[in-house]
């Protein structure tokens, strides 16, 4: 994917992290971080509190609790917790609009990671 | 491309002889007929209950006279409640080779297996010298599923698949995507992209009849697997899926059984109408591409991230590969990376190209890798639908 076509600009976004739309407020992860790791994020440096495995995302701006979380510019769930910039996005401070995953055991990525 | 003329005006890309169990008891009878053809391509498929179901019996009437299919053979057990000789029936008026054999009325398990491969070998015979006739890109259906999804699912193989979908379409071919209980919150999108408005109120009542179906069962259309690969929400898991339908217009909304009658892009409702009555919709991936298949399908496109290897009797399963550590693991089962996008290697466009090209070369004859492994999954349930409203065809 080019950087063009991702919609990525200056300033600086890792080139590990995806904006899938420009309405975004989350980036999808095309290869790996470590937790702990500084990467930019449009020109700002953050670091994770725990690994994001590819396909998994992180938060573009700080969500607040009860935001929508956004991703190819439709709305794919809710913020069920504060979520600050760069840090991971997942079942663990995000729900579903329609139905909550109730098989869900899963939280961080083996196979991915 | 070249394929095989069948009475109806279809063509098959295949010459599959189907030996077909028409319930559980007969499995056994069925599968040993097959495996003395092995690696041939003798297929074994069937219905496993014991119940006759409007359905069940429709689906295996399609599947019967699908184009990939020369030839079928019926195993059943005798008290069973599948209507055999009304399969026998429109197998035989479809023109194919067709035979029954009741295991109750031959004399037992040994007495069928040798009747059957004795059947089998002169039906062999005559399809090894079937003619084959000039086939075009226009004349093929292409249907197209995800499973094992994960994060990566969204971002390569599904917008790759669409890609193609969208080049198929343009080429005149028909092209079916579906599960709509994975199309939650896609809604209102797909139904701009509808030919008329009233083909697009359809496909809203189709993902709302969905939505409630999964709420009364309790849980969506989510797998665990499917969080372990990034994915958070139905919604996102649901965008990522609705991208394999690429940018067409939507040219109709058919159900299991119905056959597209003309090219252009379709969705297919798999969720049951009515009460919910037989239990979970979709048991597994390989019951969507059997509703898949029995609407013509010729080829199916698979999506997979977490990684898949199924493939299926009758029709050829294209595994496309979203997640580049995957294919590391899984090549031998994967004909296409899609990972690669994720690396820099490649672009959507040129996967999309690519699987465009595996495609026809798949319709000519190539064998994919679930087809050389062997696989040829199938599963067939209890399931009730009512027929489409005029509305979901506006050009038919």
């Amino acid at each position: 994917m080019s950087q063009s076509e991702t919609g990525n600009q200056s300033p600086k976004t890792d080139n590990r992290l995806l904006l899938l739309d420009p309405n975004d407020n989350v980036l999808g992860v095309a290869r790996s971080i470590r937790a702990g790791e500084a990467f930019p994020i449009e020109g700002q440096y953050v670091r994770l509190d725990r690994p994001a495995g590819i396909g998994f995302k992180v938060a573009r701006i700080a969500i607040r609790k009860g935001d929508s979380i956004k991703k190819y510019g439709a709305v794919i769930g809710v913020a069920s917790a504060d979520i600050g910039m760069g840090q991971l996005v997942h079942v663990h401070n995000t729900q579903s609009n329609y139905m909550a995953n109730t098989l869900v055991t899963g939280t961080i990525g083996d196979l991915n990671s | 491309m070249n394929g095989y003329l069948r009475s109806d005006g279809r063509k098959g890309i295949r010459n599959v002889t189907l030996i077909v169990y028409l319930v559980e008891c007969a499995h056994h009878v069925a599968r040993q007929v097959a495996q003395r053809f092995a690696p041939q391509n003798v297929q074994v498929v069937g219905f496993p209950g014991c119940y006759p179901n409007d359905y069940a019996q429709a689906i295996m009437e399609r599947l019967c006279t699908h184009p990939n299919v020369g030839a079928v053979l019926l195993v059943s057990l005798g008290c069973e409640g599948f209507n055999k000789l009304k399969l026998k029936d429109v197998v035989a008026q479809s023109g194919r080779p067709v035979n029954v054999l009741t295991i109750q009325g031959e004399g037992g398990t040994r007495t069928t297996v040798e009747k059957g491969v004795e059947w089998v070998t002169g039906v062999q015979a005559e399809l090894e010298n079937a003619p084959m006739v000039h086939m075009s890109m226009s004349e093929l259906v292409v249907g197209t599923i995800c499973g094992g999804s994960d994060g990566t699912s969204g971002l390569t193989a599904n917008p790759a698949i669409g890609r193609g979908f969208d080049k198929l379409v343009d080429q005149g071919a028909a092209c079916i995507f579906e599960e709509t209980g994975e199309l939650i919150g896609c809604e209102t999108h797909m139904a701009q992209r509808a030919m008329t408005p009233e083909l697009g109120l359809e496909l809203v009542n189709a993902v709302e009849k969905a939505a409630h179906y999964y709420e009364v069962l309790g849980y969506p259309s989510f797998a665990p697997g499917n969080a372990d690969g990034g994915l958070s929400t139905i919604e996102e898991k649901s965008m990522g899926a609705y991208a394999k339908s690429g940018k067409s217009k939507i040219s109709g909304l058919i159900k299991p059984g119905d056959i597209p009658p003309h090219g252009g892009l379709y969705l297919l409702d798999v969720v049951p109408d009515g009460e919910v009555r037989f239990g979970f919709p979709n048991i597994v991936d390989n019951a969507e591409i059997v509703e898949l298949i029995a609407c013509g399908a010729h080829i199916i496109l698979f999506a997979t991230g977490r990684g898949s290897v199924v493939g299926s009797a009758i029709s050829p399963v294209i595994k496309v590969c979203a997640n580049p550590l995957t294919y590391s693991r899984l090549s031998e089962d994967m004909d296409i990376n899609a990972g690669r996008i994720l690396d820099g290697e490649a672009t959507l466009d040129e996967v999309g190209d690519e699987i465009f090209e595996l495609v026809r070369k798949v319709g000519h004859g190539q064998m994919t890798c679930s087809e050389e492994l062997g696989h040829t999954e199938f599963i067939l349930t209890y399931k009730s639908f009512e027929p489409i409203g005029p509305a979901c065809l506006p050009r038919a």
